[in-house]
């Protein structure tokens, strides 16, 4: 752990104004009589339906109600051993009140224990979903798109507010009486689908793949040093379709990469090209990631379906940069990406990352567009040509990693593309304005195609040095891309990444343009050097990371095993869609926090 | 006739015994008064003795033996005992016939021959012995057994036909309880019979029964264990040397047996050999045997069996020792050469275990006979002297002299210590270390005084070294010892303390233990050198004295020493008393604890009677205290431990001076006879720091004896004026002075017919608590212990009305009838009432009954518990529990567990009261409630609640950041360190006594998350001793409670 | 020896292993020798009827007055107790731990105001390569974990030089949740019960 750069003072210091605290909101109580240390907590990646699930010690796994931070069951007799790590399945995000009437997802929760086995829970609580589904209405949808097309939030909050209160209570009165009335209800409010069985030892982390993916997939990963790939064939039976064991210590984390959303999300570009062209361009590179536009199409596909019945095709979500890719962290000190490269099943350890010191305890893949180092000065003034320029920069968007460690240190891993990619790509970029002739020019035989598909992987950058225990969690806000990262310490750290000659947010730090320096560059895609890459039709701002917030102590005395973003949920929420930071401590408690107004604002206000 | 009591016997036998009995023994006489022959009996059995029916047939001879039973000794003559015997003989099967045959040869003319007649009907009859029930096996060898008791010769005489016949007869035996006859049976054929054709076939017989492998039935009615049948077959393969050649292989084979009972029982085994067998034999193997066992004392995993290993050595080295003492090459030497030369190489590493083990196996042998330690000694002695002065650093040097010590231990054994002769060196050979105690001396005076005083270890085994060295008889010289003392001497006064102290206190316990051999020494060097070191004026360090008056007291229980200290000491005191300044004399009064502490010694031993100072120290002391105005003599504390001192005199001394100081109770000795008669109490007890005094030789009269102040009429006048002269001073001490001087009075030297003037006392003064004080707080205060010095007095008696005393001073918490100062003050009171009292006590013949702590237990729980449960006020609830805290801090606790279902409620309720004194007193009571009585505790269904208030007590409220959203509540005020340490040291007993029993589930196991949870904080108590116990408890908890639902797999 | 174990360890006197100095003042033996010395109290000395419920009265012995932070004597003492699985001797003195080898020091240094401390004991293995070196120190690291409060961080490693596989084995004992899953393990729980068994 020696070679940690000095530390900004925003952490010696608490008081400095460059790094505000974040504000408590709520402290969710482990309801056992002697609480035991807690691991992880998942929100349910719907914000329709919130729901928190964390992880305990003591064998069972409690959930919560990110509406009004009730405790809503604790699933026992599961496991035999501690339950180590949670996930949800994720569906994609199911649209506004519109879509009640319609056949609702299950809400599948995934558990994995120290017990070597992963349980898959199905929530069957109708009245709990009705009543989610009524808030849901009251708070007017819990999403951005959504919100956006209603307007004016400053105009529905007021009503907003007076329904829910009243809706609500009814609401928390039937849980109170429900509660009492039929305590062992509780056993059949999860009911246990299936129990996946293999791994020699303990799990230590699962994670199901994103909605959009080919297939449903699961990843667990246990102290056999081997990662498991499972998909539900069938609804609720699982196959193992691979086990992958390169690492030689157990692995400690797995995440899929799930790409980001056009516009993260929001409507933004005017009259914007259908995502089917802008993807066309988007994978200009090789024979695999033809794949990955056959699947995006496919997702595409999904994706109408989803909101087929949106009659306003700007709301269309278009998932840009993603690819059917796992990445493991493991005690061996090592991150690993994973593909199946041949579609037949053979997954291959595709890429390794060796610089960390430590035990690599996270990783976490980034799920936002940094637009904001897009640089826009110069570019002509047509729209067109604006556009085309997005269209490009959004095409050459690739996800990085963020990951923690043992080493104390917070590193964000970019891909850098081999020569050959790099060509191709230029060949097949169009001139600008001219239409796209996209697919022919990249269409090589296939006998030249690259050897191999190992990626090349290189820091892009080391965060701001503030822990100074074992960094244990870290995550990278989809809607906002700030990172949050806690440890041992007891300090959970937030971390935004600005243009360096931009002043608002934190105002840069001497250590933090030093740090840049260390790790090369802050500049995005495909850009080792400069940001006036002739290569490129785009220029970008060089970028830095800064600590915009962070609280000491968070959990009293205890250790912090785990910190996560959700979306809020409670009637006190400042806008839709902000998130809290929900963090998960040894003392069995789950605390959620808020950002200090002005950061707050800042990000909402995206570019 | 005859013949119809045969036929009516055998027709009762089966139905009625006694009926049976009674007509076999009027047969008896009938044969007796020859009314009929023994013939005829015989012959009238006809019919039924060859009846086809065994039943009948056995009927018929049981018929036959009971008849000789009820026969007279004298009465059969031999040819009849004849006859019988062969009739039995041939009929040897049938019921009874081993009755008939085991009753006869118990009689006087019984022959050899018909011994032998007998044996062989047994070895021709039941060579099918093993087939038939046990019973049936057990009545025939406990008939061999009795033969071969009584006919020994006869059975010998037979020679192999005997020897043969017997082992063939038992062999194959299972039950226990035929084992325990055969084993000791073949014992005397191994011994007694000249078994030289047969030797293996003996050893078998017995060898194959090892090792036994037994455990009795649960509740086996013949209680034999196996150890009993371990112990004889041991016996047996002990038996005879002739055996050896059998048994040591057999043996040592076994040794690698991995069990490690099996182990110990061959270790005992070669053991009991190597004490029987003869030295011939045993020298042969001696060698084999070391080379096997030595391996169980180095290697040594059991120390159980390292001890067994170690006795085997040790006897073979006796065995060998017996041979007569001689030649450079005798069979002990031939054994210990290479018993020797191991362990000097094993010695090279002297820190090494296998050293350690070295030492014991050295010990072990040398201690066996002088022989023994000789040839170890000339061979190890040198070897350990060269090895510490070349030892590389203090591990090492520590490691040789324990090795030496345990040698010099050995010598000790072999040669006697000057207070006892060793048997095993009749003609007081002379020690062979003489040779080298000079370098010993040396290098044991060096380590102990020329090493840093860090060394604690190294200085500590020296310090054994030298103990030994000059216990060891006849070795060292007085002026050599002499030097040790100055050596301890110097340690105790000059060094100054270090870390456990442990050095100084070995070094006191060393002088202590010359002192009993050399008293001599002690009185001439140790004395001078300590009493130099007390200060003569009242103004000194107590680190300085301390530790001097200690260690006089230590070394002086010889009983010329302890006279010379006891001069010496009140000397000093003496001297002391001459000051007249100074208000606190803590000097004075150390010297007299520590006479106080002599005497009690002496007078528990009772070595000398101690009124050898009764005219010094009661008569002398007591006029001169009469006469001070001034200093020590005059101070409560000093007068105090004089008055104990006295007190303890008198007790001991002869009836004349018993009288002499019941006279003396208020005059003191006083020799200026004062003006007037009768002068009155205030007079005489002036100054009235006296009363003290008078007090303590008061409390040493027996109730029986009589003078003036002890007169039936004066008594109610004394205790007047008692209560006068007290109410009037200021001084605490002088007034509990006169309260228990009433006290005695009223509990020793009342009648009970004269009770009733104390009554009326105590009922007005009671009576008088009930009104609003006027005023004088102190009144009341005196009322109130008055009222309880009374109760204690009458109730420690059990007087009849006891039951009414205590309601009444219950009465006193009624905060509607009194004060609420009398009541609170009352409440504080009951902790007197069974609290021990050093004057109101047995030693000082008070008169108190067994059964007073019961009753008053008794009468008091219910009665509280009740007027608890009545009551509104807090705070006379408060008064409630604190009394009740005050009589269980002493009570015993069997007297307290039967009221447990009544007590607890309240003893839980306590735990909430600020009260500090009643939490720790409850908190005790607890800890024994837990540890001697967890069912009731159970059973009660309170551990909940008891739980979450003990960890309530052992919590210090913690400041709640701001962050926390329980809130910071009222912060209740933090109980003491002891409070807390007691609730945690209860919360880790609960699991060592409340577990699951069978079926029930562990009670605790539901509260075990909240107890851990809890105890988190008491971690960080900022006290060492209250953290240690939360440790302690949560480890308890962790461990001692376990879910049952855990432990899934493996 | 070759299965790792060491049968003829080097074992230190009991009265040569560290201990807390006696606080004289603390004590009321103020005697190396039985207290039965100290002369008893007057029996007026203790008077039930005048005691004070207020804790302010009970003597200094008994008060908070002054403050017993937790040194490395007190971790010693609850370590040092503990006995070896292989031998039946302490880790004490066997010399496995030892009081120069502990160091107790705040976790955050750069914030005086947090009361994180840093609990790091360097445990030295009977010999080279000691198999049960890690059972030794997961048990030093569970026992000072359920010792002491939250706000302590224990840090347990294999002093420098004393063990072929250290590394190795830090790495392991660093590890929270390898840790925290070993404890499920009915085995090691044994293991470890029977080290802690000499404490209690």
């Amino acid at each position: 752990m020696a070679a940690s750069p000095p530390r900004p003072p925003t952490t010696t210091n608490p008081s400095s104004p460059s790094a505000p605290e974040l504000s408590l909101l709520q402290v969710l109580q482990s309801p056992a009589s002697g609480p035991s240390r807690s691991w992880q907590s998942m929100p349910h990646p719907d914000p329709a339906t919130p729901l928190l699930a964390s992880a305990s010690a003591d064998k069972s796994v409690n959930i919560w109600s990110l509406r009004d931070f009730s405790l809503i069951s604790t699933i026992n007799g599961g496991h035999k051993r501690s339950v180590r790590t949670v996930a949800w399945k994720d569906f994609g995000q199911s649209k506004s009140s519109k879509s009640t009437k319609k056949e609702r997802k299950p809400v599948v929760l995934g558990t994995g224990s120290f017990d070597a086995n992963v349980g898959i829970w199905i929530w069957n609580d109708d009245r709990r979903w009705a009543r989610f589904r009524e808030q849901e209405k009251a708070y007017g949808g819990g999403n951005g798109p959504l919100q956006a097309q209603t307007g004016e939030p400053g105009q529905q909050h007021p009503n907003t507010t007076t329904r829910g209160d009243n809706v609500g209570a009814e609401a928390d009165a039937d849980v109170e009486i429900d509660m009492t009335r039929d305590p062992d209800e509780e056993d059949e409010e999860w009911h246990f689908s299936t129990l996946l069985t293999g791994p020699d030892s303990e799990i230590k982390s699962i994670e199901f793949s994103p909605p959009h993916y080919s297939a449903n997939l699961l990843a667990t990963c246990s102290r056999d040093k081997s990662v498991w790939i499972w998909e539900e064939v069938e609804p609720e039976e699982w196959e193992t379709i691979a086990v992958l064991s390169e690492h030689t210590g157990d692995v400690k984390c797995v995440s899929w990469c799930a790409g980001a959303l056009r516009g993260n999300g929001r409507q933004r570009t005017k009259g914007g090209k259908s995502g089917g062209e802008v993807f066309g361009q988007a994978d200009g590179d090789d024979d695999v990631e033809m794949e990955d536009t056959h699947t995006n199409t496919q997702s595409n596909g999904a994706g109408a379906g989803t909101y087929a019945d949106h009659d306003d095709p700007s709301s269309e979500q278009v998932v840009l940069g993603s690819r059917e890719l796992l990445a493991t962290g493991s005690y061996d000190d090592t991150i690993r990406l994973w593909r199946d490269v041949e579609e037949e099943g053979d997954w291959i350890c595709v890429g390794v990352i060796d610089s960390h010191k430590g035990t690599v305890w996270d990783v976490k893949w980034e799920g936002h567009i940094n637009y904001t180092q897009l640089d826009l000065s110069q570019t002509p003034p047509s729209f067109q040509d604006a556009d085309a320029v997005l269209a490009e920069f959004e095409a050459d968007w690739s996800p990085r990693l963020v990951s923690c460690s043992d080493d104390l240190t917070v590193r964000v891993w970019r891909r850098e593309l081999s020569e050959a990619e790099k060509a191709r790509k230029a060949q097949s970029r169009p001139l600008l304005g001219a239409a796209p002739t996209g697919f022919a020019g990249t269409r090589l035989p296939s006998v030249i195609r690259p050897p191999s598909s190992l990626e090349h992987w290189v820091e892009d950058a080391r965060l701001p040095q503030v822990h100074v225990r074992s960094v244990y969690a870290v995550d990278w806000s989809r809607r906002t891309g700030l990172v949050v990262s806690c440890g041992g310490d007891g300090t959970i750290a937030v971390y935004k990444e600005v243009k360096v000659e931009d002043t608002d947010g934190a105002q840069p730090h001497v250590d933090d343009m030093v740090m840049n320096g260390t790790t090369g560059t802050g500049a995005g895609p495909g850009t080792a050097t400069g940001y006036a890459d002739p290569q490129l039709p785009y220029k970008l701002h060089k970028m830095k990371w800064t600590v915009v917030a962070q609280i000491e102590a968070a959990h009293d005395e205890y250790e912090i095993n785990h910190v996560c973003w959700a979306v809020r949920g409670d009637r006190g929420r400042r806008f839709a869609g902000e998130e809290v930071i929900v963090s998960t401590g040894d003392e069995g408690n789950v605390r959620i926090w808020t950002l200090p107004d002005h950061l707050a604002v800042a990000v909402e206000s995206g570019l | 006739m005859a013949l119809s009591d045969a036929r009516d016997y055998v027709l009762a036998v089966e139905s009625n015994q006694h009926e049976a009995a009674e007509i076999a023994r009027s047969t008896a006489q009938k044969l007796e008064s020859r009314q009929v022959t023994l013939i005829e009996v015989v012959q009238s059995l006809g019919e039924y003795i060859n009846n086809g029916d065994d039943k009948i047939r056995a009927r018929a001879v049981s018929y036959l033996v009971s008849v000789i039973s009820s026969l007279p000794p004298k009465y059969l003559s031999r040819q009849q005992i004849q006859v019988l015997c062969h009739f039995l003989c041939d009929r040897i099967e049938d019921g009874g016939a081993i009755d008939g045959l085991s009753k006869l040869q118990s009689l006087d003319r019984f022959t050899n021959e018909m011994a032998q007649t007998v044996v062989r009907a047994i070895f021709e009859h039941f060579a099918d012995l093993q087939t038939r029930n046990q019973a049936g096996r057990y009545r025939v060898l406990q008939m061999l057994n009795e033969l071969l008791d009584r006919h020994r010769k006869a059975l010998r005489d037979m020679g192999d036909e005997s020897l043969v016949g017997i082992t063939e007869l038992v062999s194959g035996e299972k039950d226990p309880r035929n084992l325990m006859l055969i084993f000791s049976m073949l014992r005397v054929l191994m011994v007694e019979w000249d078994i030289t054709m047969h030797v293996e076939m003996m050893f078998d017989a017995v060898y194959a029964y090892f090792p036994i492998t037994f455990r009795p039935p649960p509740n086996d009615p013949y209680g034999i264990t196996a150890q009993d049948l371990k112990d004889r077959l041991r016996d047996c393969l002990a038996a005879t040397p002739l055996f050896a050649p059998h048994t040591f292989p057999n043996m040592l084979d076994r040794l690698d047996s991995t069990s490690n009972t099996v182990k110990k029982d061959v270790l005992q085994t070669l053991a009991a050999c190597a004490d029987n067998y003869d030295p011939a034999t045993i020298s042969q193997y001696s060698i084999t045997l070391w080379d096997a066992v030595k391996f169980e004392v180095l290697q040594a995993q059991e120390s159980e069996l390292a001890e067994e290993a170690l006795r085997v050595l040790r006897s073979i080295a006796e065995c060998l020792s017996t041979h007569a003492y001689s030649s450079a090459n005798s069979a002990l030497l031939q054994y210990l050469k290479p018993i020797n030369k191991e362990c000097l190489e094993h010695l090279q590493e002297p820190a090494a275990r296998q050293a350690k083990a070295s030492g014991n196996i050295l010990t072990a042998v040398s201690s066996a006979s002088i022989q023994a330690f000789e040839i170890i000694m000339k061979a190890i002695g040198p070897a350990l002297i060269t090895m510490y002065q070349s030892g590389q650093g203090l591990v090492q040097q520590r490691a040789v002299l324990e090795v030496s010590n345990q040698l010099f231990e050995a010598s000790i054994d072999v040669y006697g210590s000057w207070t006892a002769l060793s048997p095993k060196n009749p003609q007081g050979r002379e020690n062979l270390m003489g040779e080298f105690k000079d370098q010993v001396v040396a290098i044991y005076s060096q380590a102990l005084m020329g090493t840093v005083k860090e060394e604690v270890s190294f200085r500590l085994t020296a310090a054994n070294g030298l103990l030994l060295l000059s216990k060891i008889r006849g070795m060292l010289s007085e002026n050599e010892i002499g030097l040790f003392v100055q050596y301890f001497d110097d340690i105790v006064l000059k060094e100054e303390s270090y870390g456990r102290d442990e050095l100084k206190k070995r070094a006191m316990a060393a002088l202590a233990g010359i002192s009993h051999f050399k008293p001599g020494l002690i009185s001439d060097i140790t004395f001078p050198a300590f009493m130099a070191r007390l200060p003569d004026a009242e103004e000194a360090q107590p680190e300085i004295y301390q530790p001097v008056l200690e260690g006089l007291a230590e070394i002086s229980v010889e009983k010329d020493l302890q006279a010379t200290l006891m001069r010496r000491l009140l000397n000093k005191v003496e001297f002391l008393f001459k000051s007249s300044q100074g208000t606190s004399f803590p000097y004075t009064c150390s010297i007299l604890g520590t006479i106080l502490y002599v005497l009690n010694r002496a007078a528990a031993a009772s070595q000398s009677p101690l009124d050898a100072y009764y005219d010094r120290v009661v008569i002398g002391l007591s006029r001169r205290a009469t006469e001070t105005r001034g200093g020590p003599l005059t101070n409560e504390t000093v007068l105090d431990i004089l008055g104990r001192i006295m007190n303890l005199i008198v007790r001991h001394s002869p009836v004349d001076k018993v009288q002499m100081a019941a006279e003396n109770i208020y005059l003191l000795f006083r020799n200026n006879q004062l003006v007037g008669d009768l002068p009155t109490l205030s007079t005489l007890l002036e100054p009235p720091t006296l009363t003290i005094l008078s007090t303590w030789l008061l409390a040493a009269l027996p109730r029986s004896i009589h003078s003036v102040d002890l007169d039936k009429a004066q008594i109610p006048r004394t205790i007047d004026e008692l209560i006068l002269f007290a109410s009037k001073t200021s001084s605490l001490a002088i007034t509990q002075s006169c309260l228990s001087q009433i006290s005695l009075y009223t509990n020793k030297h009342t009648k009970p017919a004269d009770l009733s003037y104390v009554d009326n006392l105590l009922s007005q003064r009671l009576l008088g608590l009930r009104d609003e004080p006027m005023g004088d707080t102190e009144s009341i205060d005196f009322g109130i212990r008055l009222a309880f010095a009374l109760t204690k007095a009458l109730i420690l008696r059990l007087s009849p009305k006891t039951n009414q005393y205590l309601t009444s001073l219950v009465d006193l918490l009624d905060e509607n009838q009194h004060p609420r100062e009398v009541s609170r003050k009352a409440a504080m009171g009951f902790a007197t009432i069974l609290s021990p009292d050093d004057v109101l006590s047995k030693k000082n013949a008070a008169e108190i009954r067994l059964l007073a702590p019961q009753r008053v237990f008794q009468i008091l729980t219910p009665l509280i518990s009740e007027r608890f449960k009545a009551s509104q006020s807090p705070s006379e609830k408060e008064n409630y529990l604190i009394a009740l805290s005050g009589i269980l801090a002493s009570v015993p606790s069997d007297i307290v567990m039967p009221e447990l279902p009544t007590l607890l409620p309240l003893l839980l309720q306590s735990l909430d009261i600020t009260d500090q004194t009643v939490k720790v007193a409850t908190l005790e009571t607890l800890a024994v409630v837990i540890s001697n009585n967890p069912s009731a505790l159970e059973e009660s269904g309170h551990i909940p609640a008891l739980v979450k208030r003990l960890i309530k007590v052992a919590t210090v409220p913690k400041y709640k950041s701001p962050k926390d959203a329980s809130g910071a509540g009222i912060v209740p005020p933090t109980n003491l360190p002891t409070a807390r340490r007691l609730a945690a040291r209860c919360l880790a007993l609960l699991p060592k006594y409340v577990g699951s029993a069978g079926s029930r589930a562990n009670p605790l196991l539901g509260l075990k998350r909240e107890v851990l949870h809890g105890l988190t904080y008491v971690l960080d108590d900022h006290k060492r001793d209250v953290r240690k116990e939360a440790v302690d408890a949560r480890a308890a908890w962790l461990r001692g409670v376990d879910d049952i639902d855990d432990d899934d797999d493996v | 020896m070759e299965d790792g174990k060491n049968a003829n360890p080097l074992i230190l006197n009991p009265s040569d292993l560290p201990t807390r100095r006696r606080r004289a003042s603390a004590r009321q033996d103020h005697s190396a020798l039985d207290v039965s010395l100290a002369y008893p109290a007057p029996s007026f000395s203790n008077d039930p009827f005048a005691r004070s419920s207020s804790p302010s009265s009970i003597e200094e012995s008994d008060s908070d007055a002054e403050d017993e932070p937790i040194d490395t004597q007190e971790i010693y003492d609850l370590i040092a107790t503990m006995s070896d699985p292989e031998h039946p001797i302490t880790l004490g003195s066997l010399a496995v731990v030892s009081l120069p080898d502990i160091a107790i020091t705040p976790t955050i240094p750069s914030r005086p105001a947090s009361n994180l401390q840093t609990v790091t004991v360097l445990i030295t293995p009977t010999i080279q390569h000691c198999s049960l070196a890690t059972v030794i120190g997961l048990g030093v690291r569970v026992r000072l974990e359920e010792s002491l409060p939250p706000r302590f961080r224990v840090d347990v490693r294999i002093k420098e030089g004393t063990h072929s596989t250290a590394d190795e084995v830090n790495k392991q004992l660093a590890d929270k949740e390898r840790v925290a899953a070993a404890l499920w393990n009915p085995t090691l729980q044994s293991f470890i019960k029977k080290m802690l068994e000499t404490c209690e």
